[in-house]
């Protein structure tokens, strides 16, 4: 069976709808983000035109920045050049003119201090200057990379508020007027371009913050291995933080001088992972470990000795620094996954597409009206081990985050008196909740009374009368009003489109229509309900089972009772109905 | 004269599985086809996307301009004709020329005692939704 048609032409619509309301807003509002980062990278390659002018550093030094909310050092320099015969002398180390309006600045005391070895006092270096504009100079300029950045990142952010904001397109009539032509490309397709698009952003995403947050580090604390153990002088220790829409972070900010080559220099790395911690106790930890004057060892590189850390070691942290890439990095390695099985053709369970499963589970019954021979055993979908052991592991593991978040939140206590919780602390004990839930349930499951019937032959054809079987495992004492009856139903599988709080979200909706409804005579009494057997009519004049891809006529024998402590009993046994036979 | 056409043995449109169908196909085409194509197919309507299959298919290769055939098929044992709450199966007759894809549809009944299975709960409602012409 082929799997859709072409749809006839959608009537046109109105210029006006929803849908290009929302795409122009969201098209002008990045318009005017990409303007505004345009208009600075525009000003920003003007100072690549500016005139190449001589100058003499007159001062140079490091000094504290203090803005954004945070601390940082920045290079206070002041020199002199020559325009047009006239002497002039500026402090501006970057052409503030820029994206971010603010003079160049760096976490990293390093950084400032390479920029100092290349601005000495008295040494003749490079400036640039405006060309019709003297006061206006620069001693650097500033990197385009972050403009194109910011550039491509509006584009993500477009395309990615168009596919999840943006409503689709209106629905093609269901019902065409001439529906057959040609039939529709594989619809597996689209399925496999929507993961690629998702593995397109997740997973290029996740290796970038991966390699900045965890590989880089690593090789980092790797190659320091080589470095020179130095004696070291701690000259300040103090808490940095910074404000997110999560709430703050913390990370020590230790700066230490040491001597190398006969030279003085300072830093203040202190790891090689920027781990920024939620908690400021942990962060309090750490700098009562390194008090201002104590003496202790730093790891200086011999190849360029402005760069020296305390600690050289890498440690793997439950931090969202690393957490976050890793569960970008394993969601996108999934969704690409996907796309490539359902490109090859690969069967793919159906939850992990997150919708119902549209594959026929049996073969076609158009292509044969012969009923098959020999007896078959239908059984209850019930209790599953693997899903209760998966669930268990889930809370295992999540249990043991919490575990050691609640120690680590003691230890804390202890130390400041204060009780700080992190957002991590919430997100695993909901996390083990749920999967504690769903083992328990999974587990409850196998004590509850499990029905399977026993068929002479496979397939049934309408009109007939056929010998249906019972058994039911378990405690039957727990089992009330149960019954069975013989259904026959339509049953359609449609997309339906609703704007979330995450956007646009497809979901695949089950509509069902019962035409047929034949109680069963089961009795009910404990004895005679365990096992049994029932002689059923199959009605005529109905359609037999069709088993379409989206539309279906299922006939089923439904099991359905009440459990004493337990969940409802509600079984489904599919039959394969017939015409009936000539 | 319609430049494609479909006429059924004695004008009827519904059978019973195993059924033979007689028909004529006609054309009478402004431009020389390539191939004329009779498609047997059935095909759903109602409350989700449509599905199809082409069951048989017969072809005229370079009919010329204008002329006629005589054409059998077996009516095919399943589906059958259906009409339910949520949807429908309906059999049909493509005459299609190929390559400008003109066509013309017959549809027909294939169903136990040549009449289209009718659920019960159909009988009160109306389609699912407007037949195909």
């Amino acid at each position: 069976m082929q799997a859709g048609i072409d749809p006839a032409r959608a009537p046109a619509r109105s210029p006006r709808s929803n849908r290009t309301v929302v795409l122009w807003i969201i098209t002008a509002g990045a318009l005017l983000l990409a303007g505004f980062v345009g208009t600075h990278l525009f000003q920003t390659l003007a100072t690549y035109r500016w005139q190449k002018t001589e100058c003499t550093i007159l001062s140079s030094r490091i000094t504290d920045y203090r803005g954004d909310n945070r601390k940082a050092y920045m290079l206070e320099v002041r020199y002199e050049y020559n325009v047009g015969g006239k002497t002039f002398q500026s402090t501006s180390y970057n052409d503030t003119h820029g994206l971010a309006g603010s003079p160049q600045n760096w976490n990293d005391y390093s950084d400032a201090a390479r920029a100092l070895e290349r601005y000495p006092a008295g040494s003749r270096a490079v400036c640039f200057v405006h060309p019709s504009d003297p006061t206006r100079t620069a001693l650097a300029r500033a990197d385009i990379w972050v403009h194109l950045f910011m550039l491509g990142l509006t584009f993500m952010l477009w395309l990615m508020l168009k596919v999840f904001y943006v409503p689709g397109k209106p629905p093609t009539p269901e019902c065409p007027a001439i529906p057959i032509i040609r039939p529709k490309a594989n619809p597996r397709l689209k399925e496999a371009n929507q993961s690629a698009f998702v593995a397109l952003i997740t997973l290029p995403m996740g290796l970038f913050i991966g390699w900045w947050c965890i590989a880089k580090p690593l090789a980092d604390s790797r190659k320091a291995r080589g470095w020179v153990e130095t004696p070291c002088t701690i000259l300040s220790s103090e808490l940095r933080s910074s404000h997110t829409r999560f709430g703050p972070t913390y990370s020590p900010n230790i700066l230490f001088a040491y001597e190398f080559g006969g030279r003085e220099f300072r830093a203040n790395k202190f790891e090689f992972s920027d781990d920024l911690e939620t908690k400021a106790a942990g962060v309090q930890r750490t700098l009562a470990k390194y008090p201002v004057a104590q003496k202790t060892v730093c790891f200086v590189n011999p190849a360029d000795p402005t760069d020296a850390v305390l600690d050289r070691g890498f440690k793997l942290s439950f931090s969202l620094t690393i957490l976050v890439p890793l569960f970008m990095i394993f969601a996108g390695t999934m969704f690409l996954g996907i796309a490539v099985a359902l490109r090859l053709g690969v069967a793919v369970p159906a939850w992990l597409l997150g919708h119902a499963k549209l594959e026929p589970a049996a073969p076609l019954p158009h292509h044969t009206t012969q009923a098959e021979a020999g007896p078959v055993t239908l059984r209850a979908k019930t209790a599953s081990k693997a899903r209760m052991l998966a669930s268990a592991a889930g809370m295992v593991i999540c249990f043991g985050f919490v575990g050691y978040m609640l120690w680590d939140t003691a230890r804390d206590w202890r130390q400041t008196g204060e009780l700080e919780f992190s957002i991590l602390n919430l997100f695993y004990t909901c996390l083990a909740g749920v999967f504690g839930l769903a083992a328990l349930t999974e587990w409850w499951k196998f004590f509850s009374p499990q029905p399977a019937l026993h068929l002479n032959q496979p397939t049934l054809a309408l009109g007939s009368e056929i010998d249906l079987a019972w058994t039911i495992s378990g405690n039957v004492t727990r089992l009330r009003d149960v019954t069975f009856s013989l259904e026959g139903r339509e049953e359609v599988i449609r997309n339906e489109e609703e704007m979330t709080a995450v956007g646009r979200q497809q979901k695949l909706v089950t509509l069902k229509q019962i035409f047929h409804n034949q109680p069963l005579a089961v009795p009910t009494e404990e004895e005679t309900l365990r096992s049994g057997t029932v002689r059923v009519q199959l009605p005529t004049g109905l359609m037999p089972t069709f088993d379409g891809h989206r539309n279906k006529i299922i006939w089923s024998v439904a099991v359905r009772g009440d459990v004493r402590y337990g969940s409802k009993m509600d079984h489904e046994f599919r039959l394969r109905v017939l015409p009936m036979e000539a | 004269m319609d430049p494609l056409r479909i006429q059924l043995d004695g004008e009827r449109t519904c059978f019973a599985p195993g059924e033979t169908l007689k028909l004529i196909v006609a054309w009478k085409l402004a431009q020389s086809a390539e191939a004329l194509e009779l498609r047997l197919s059935w095909f759903t309507q109602g409350r989700t996307t449509a599905e199809m299959a082409v069951v048989e298919t017969r072809r005229i290769e370079n009919p010329g301009l204008e002329g006629q055939q005589q054409l059998e098929l077996k009516a095919p044992g399943f589906p059958f004709s259906f009409r339910g709450v949520l949807f429908e199966i309906s059999w049909a007759l493509d005459l299609i020329s190929f390559p400008s894809e003109n066509v013309v549809r017959q549809l027909i009944v294939i169903a136990p005692n040549a009449k289209a299975v009718v659920s019960p709960g159909a009988l009160a409602s109306p389609p699912p939704l407007p037949r195909a012409a």
